[in-house]
């Protein structure tokens, strides 16, 4: 077991970490030079920067208009959401880590609030993947990542907060401790080729949607028409 | 298909090179690399410069023939040439500056002159060459863009260039070898030679020949076009003419310098050498010699590859693998030095392709067919893996760009420890002292010493032994005798003066071992079993125990002290008094542990005893550093 | 101190392996601690760490021991072959490295006949590593520190012609002690460290044993010398390969408006023929 933990933690998460740090990079300048190819075929020229930022920025932060449709399933996905952003950069434990690993340190995240935040996205987990699952439209819209992203991403949670708190631990501590470190390392693999992608890629989705409406009115019919689905539903 | 996974594998090996470029910067050569003082050139100089030179020799030959000897037969060849060459010495400028160990300082020899070193020549002689080799070059990209004015200066100068070039080489090919005539007693006499330089030149002319003729015919198989054959075969029978020569040469120095009994004489050096020229000379010159082979693309690629294998082996031989019988060393490469050449080989290929692409290197390769090879390669727009691969514009980006990405990780993963952390001593584990049969000897050369006896010869010695402890902790085949009944009845305190020397017992235990705690001879090893610990506290319920306040991080710096649970640990009258002992956990190497305790002991002992006995405080009155004798000896002594 | 051509004698019959010039040399010195690295073979082998070592040899009576230290050649091989001039041969005698120049090529590792030079792999900056002969302290009329240390004065430092001196009065007052032989003296063209012994010495690790007298630099520089004559008589040769040929091409083409003949076939046998030329220069 603890050679597997050690394995995990070391050649297992060096591969992880720098194929998502580079793999974000590519896709950043393969999304760029697409939307360079993109913006020479349309007929304004112009790159709608400035709105794109600002796009950014609005869509950054939760619009209490959007708590009125489905109020529950917008505030777990922003509970989910700052879990996900501060618990693993803040949490006192990782924080040690990066000090023994690179010298950098930064200060931590109080524990009871990490361990708020931790329950808080186990729960929010939850009701988003139970939600997927029982509501129609979601189900209809739902590809594998959709289910097993947010499953994955619970389990760390879950385990991580076992891992802190081995008192109400059922498992072995090394066990929790490589489900942790292996889903993890999962997630860091997954994020450049799934959805998770948006993590970089959410200012360029702005501008593609910006420069969306530049491109010829019946572009999509040609897509079709290339790709000889004329027919077939989109 | 046949170029986009020519190039695939071509940026997948790239890949493995970026990773471990970044570590040997942060870490040093010797972090990656398996070299050694007795081995200090490696695959990088042997491989990435000695063997790299010879190979871009295509640049000085082809260019000779066609513009000294203005044999327009080549002409369809010259620029690859001039390519291959350009690419092969930058790789051997980018090696370099890997190898060295202060790769910063690899512009020094432009200002630091040292006119009576052979390096110093070749390291001039390389870099005025790429120059040439770049100016030679720009004919072609100043072709390509259209810079009219340029290219006729350029043109001009050409003869000028060309024969600055050739000057060169001839110059470095040669002082390559001149380079190992300074290690006369590391080479084996097979390969060490005052003809050395001469053999490096006219191989390299040889080799040079089937370089260009392997990547011409590979670049035209890549791009499904026929080859210029009448270059290529023209090129092979120069080949074979200069290999003749070569080998006549290499046979006739070792004949006439009374060294042929070494051919014969069944060694791994013979071997190697025979295989050596088997690949380099009798393979190309026997095939080459026939026209039939020289006239078939397939057979030209294949004698090709294999006489430059064979001139890489020699050039290997001379600069590290002929050196290892005589120097009793071993080397192997690691995999890290393997990802490095590869990977410079590997974006050296990339850029060759891209000139061909773009460049128009080959006349016989056109926009058409380049445009035409690379449309076999892409996939069914509606397949799943176009997402991946080929989506929109980018299709050839995205897999060569994933495929090098992969690699670096990959790479990154795969590194050692001593790569990733930085290069640790390597760890030697101890083992228990053995208890032998000792006798007392005076010899007449120093003091009177004690010896270990061989249990077949303490059998019928007859003198008086007695027993002692054979303290070796690392088996290396030298060890201290020492006698512990003696240092028992010495030291006060009776039962309890074991704690005089015995300063940390394990649980239950009266008079632990040295080596159970001192694990490796000369580091500091971690003693703390946190698995044992864990089971005795029970599991996960017990962290809490030494671990207090759930949930802050648990490091050991807020636990308790060990005797807060163990008191006793650790005895009261010991006189061996560690500082920092309360939650010290990683005891010091066992030599060092050993001299702490015997040394001090010693020293404070030697004013209570006599004269003769003033040595108890030197190396050698414990270190008698004898092998167990044998018998023989041992009845002489009597 | 105005000695020249400084050198050290070890008498091996004296020597009782303490180590002291050891220790006192890494004190001297500043050396790091020293550690089983994976390139140290034995610990008690030079290294980084260790400049001089004593090492054991045993013989049928007791054991000799020899120390191990640069041995400071008249014409030393790593001095020639630098390619910044790193390493020095200063007028007193001492063979000295200068740090700040060294580029870390390591080819003085590989051409040092004796094996001395070490590397500090362990470092992400590498220097080598080597016996200066304590190089600022005799300069300043002081000895180096291992011959300092040594308390049987079995190594001693002086002038060199007196210490060869001293070295046959020792073997020739006791013919049937010493080996008739002062090691250093004439290998290699002579070194500044000198041993006299009782039993036969092997000063290197290196199968062949080293008998020559001729220095290690001639072995290059004979051929170094020939390099500008080289140069210049192949670019020479070039020219003038290229002017026959194009004047023998330009009226091969005149003759061949009226013969009608193919001028390549031609040239492709002349470049053969004229491979050779070209090589025999440079022999």
């Amino acid at each position: 077991m603890s050679e597997w933990l050690l394995w995990a933690r070391g050649p297992m998460f060096r591969f992880a970490m720098l194929l998502m740090v580079l793999g974000v990079i590519r896709l950043v300048v393969l999304s760029l030079l697409n939307l360079v190819a993109v913006s020479r075929m349309a007929g304004d020229k112009r790159i709608p920067i400035a709105t794109a930022l600002r796009g950014t920025a609005g869509w950054l932060f939760p619009r209490w208009g959007a708590l009125t449709g489905h109020p529950v399933l917008t505030l777990a996905s922003m509970i989910f959401h700052l879990a996900m952003i501060i618990t693993p950069i803040f949490l006192g434990a990782h924080i040690l880590l990066w000090q023994r690993g690179l010298g950098l340190s930064w200060p931590a995240l109080a524990q009871p609030l990490a361990d708020a935040l931790t329950l808080a996205g186990i729960v929010a987990g939850v009701v988003l993947i139970v939600q997927r699952i029982f509501a129609r439209a979601s189900r209809e819209l739902s590809r594998l990542q959709d289910y097993l992203l947010p499953v994955l991403i619970t389990i760390i949670f879950a385990t991580g907060y076992l891992a802190m708190h081995p008192g109400s631990d059922p498992l072995s501590y090394e066990a929790v401790m490589l489900i942790h470190v292996v889903c993890g390392n999962l997630l860091l693999f997954a994020l450049p080729f799934s959805k998770l992608s948006h993590v970089m890629l959410f200012p360029i989705t702005r501008l593609v949607s910006e420069m969306g409406w530049h491109l010829a009115p019946d572009a999509g019919q040609r897509v079709a028409a290339t790709l000889h689905k004329e027919d077939q539903p989109i | 298909m046949k170029l986009r996974f020519t190039k695939t594998i071509l940026w997948l090996v790239a890949g493995l090179a970026p990773a471990v470029l970044v570590m040997r910067v942060i870490h040093g050569p010797g972090s990656v690399t398996a070299l050694t003082d007795i081995i200090p050139w490696g695959l990088w100089k042997g491989g990435g410069v000695v063997a790299l030179v010879a190979i871009g020799g295509a640049g000085f030959t082809v260019a000779m023939l066609v513009y000294i000897f203005n044999c327009q037969l080549f002409k369809p060849v010259v620029r690859g040439a001039v390519l291959l060459a350009l690419l092969c010495y930058s790789s051997v400028g980018l090696g370099l500056t890997v190898d060295i160990g202060i790769w910063w300082r690899i512009v020094f020899p432009v200002w630091h002159w040292q006119l009576h070193s052979v390096l110093f020549e070749v390291a001039w002689c390389i870099m005025l060459y790429l120059v040439v080799l770049s100016l030679e070059f720009s004919h072609t990209v100043l072709a390509r863009i259209g810079w009219q004015r340029m290219l006729s200066a350029i043109e001009k100068l050409t003869m000028v260039i060309v024969i600055a070039g050739i000057s060169l080489s001839t110059l470095h090919q040669s002082s390559l070898g001149t380079l190992f005539l300074a290690t006369p007693f590391r080479l084996h006499p097979l390969w060490h030679t005052d003809f050395l330089p001469l053999l490096f030149f006219i191989s390299a002319i040889g080799i040079g020949c089937l370089t260009i003729s392997v990547a011409t015919l590979f670049v035209h198989w890549l791009y499904e076009k026929a080859a210029p054959m009448r270059a290529v075969s023209g090129l092979g029978a120069i080949c074979a003419v200069t290999m003749t020569l070569y080998g006549i040469l290499r046979f006739a120095d070792i004949i006439a310098s009374g060294k042929a009994g070494l051919l014969v004489n069944p060694s791994w050096d013979a071997v190697n050498f025979w295989f050596e020229i088997l690949l380099s000379v009798v393979i190309p010159v026997a095939l080459l010699s026939q026209k039939r082979f020289r006239v078939s693309p397939a057979a030209m690629f294949w004698i090709g590859v294999t006489a430059t294998v064979g001139l890489t082996l020699n050039r290997v031989n001379v600069s590290g693998l002929a050196t290892l019988s005589l120097t009793h060393a071993t080397y192997m490469p690691s995999w890290t030095e393997w990802a490095v050449s590869a990977g410079i080989l590997a974006a050296a290929g990339l850029i060759f392709l891209f000139c061909v692409e773009n460049l128009g290197l080959y006349a016989s390769i056109g926009a058409e067919d380049v445009k035409r090879a690379r449309a076999a390669g892409s996939l069914d727009p509606a397949d799943w893996r176009t997402t991946f691969f080929s989506a929109h514009r980018h299709g050839e980006a995205r897999l060569y760009s994933l495929v090098f990405v992969a690699a670096i990780a990959g790479s990154f993963a795969g590194l050692s420890d001593d790569a990733v952390f930085g290069v640790e001593p390597v760890a030697t584990s101890t083992s228990s002292p053995r208890r032998v049969q000792v006798v007392k000897r005076d010899n007449g050369c120093s003091a009177p010493f004690t010896v270990a006896l061989r249990d077949d010869v303490a059998a019928h010695s007859g003198a008086a032994t007695s027993m002692a402890l054979m303290v070796d902790g690392n088996r290396n085949g030298r060890y201290v005798l020492f006698d512990h009944e003696a240092h028992e009845t010495r030291v006060e305190g009776g039962s309890n003066g074991c704690a005089r020397c015995h300063h940390m017992n394990r649980p239950l235990d009266s008079a632990t071992s040295c080596f159970e705690c001192h694990r490796d001879e000369y580091l500091a090893v971690d003693l703390f079993d946190h698995q044992i610990h864990e089971i005795h506290t029970g599991g996960n319920h017990g962290c809490i125990r030494c671990h207090p306040g759930a949930g802050s991080p648990r490091t050991r710096a807020n636990t308790p002290e060990c005797t807060s649970c163990h008191p006793n640990m650790r005895p009261g009258n010991t006189r061996v008094q560690v500082a920092d002992a309360g939650k010290r956990d990683r005891p010091s190497g066992y030599m060092q542990a050993m001299h702490g305790l015997c040394i001090e002991c010693h020293r404070e002992r030697k004013a209570t005893l006599p004269v003769e006995r003033q040595g108890i405080d030197q190396c050698a009155g414990c270190h008698g550093d004898l092998p167990a004798i044998s018998g023989a000896v041992w009845q002489s002594w009597l | 101190m105005s000695v020249r051509n400084l050198a050290i004698l070890t008498d091996v019959t004296l020597c009782t392996g303490c180590e002291s010039c050891v220790v006192a040399c890494q004190q001297a010195n500043g050396l790091p601690a020293e550690k089983p690295w994976r390139w140290v073979k034995q610990i008690d082998d030079l290294s980084s760490a260790r400049w001089t070592t004593i090492r054991a040899v045993p013989q049928d009576d007791c054991t000799r021991y020899v120390r191990r230290q640069c041995r400071h050649c008249l014409d030393p091989e790593c001095v020639s072959v630098c390619i910044v001039g790193a390493l020095k041969k200063t007028p007193e005698g001492p063979v000295t490295y200068d740090r700040d120049i060294c580029i870390g090529c390591r080819y003085c590792l590989i051409a040092c006949p004796w094996e001395i030079p070490r590397y500090s792999w362990e470092d992400t900056v590498p220097y080598v590593q080597k016996c200066d002969f304590c190089y600022s302290r005799v300069v300043d009329g002081e000895v180096p520190a291992c011959v300092e240390a040594c308390p049987t004065q079995a190594t001693i430092f002086g002038d060199r012609d007196e210490l060869l001196a001293e070295a046959h009065r020792r073997i020739a007052a006791e013919p049937d002690k010493y080996v008739d032989k002062v090691w250093g003296e004439t290998e290699v063209g002579g070194t500044s460290v000198l041993y006299i012994s009782d039993v036969d010495l092997n000063l290197t690790d290196l199968e062949v044993g080293i008998s020559s007298e001729e220095p290690m630099p001639h072995r290059t520089t004979k051929i170094l010398h020939k390099m500008p004559t080289v140069f210049v008589g192949m670019a020479a040769l070039m020219g003038g390969v290229h002017w026959v040929i194009r004047r023998r091409q330009e009226l091969m083409t005149g003759a061949a408006a009226t013969a009608k003949t193919g001028p390549t076939d031609g040239t492709t046998g002349s470049s053969e023929n004229e491979e050779s030329p070209a090589e025999e220069n440079n022999a």
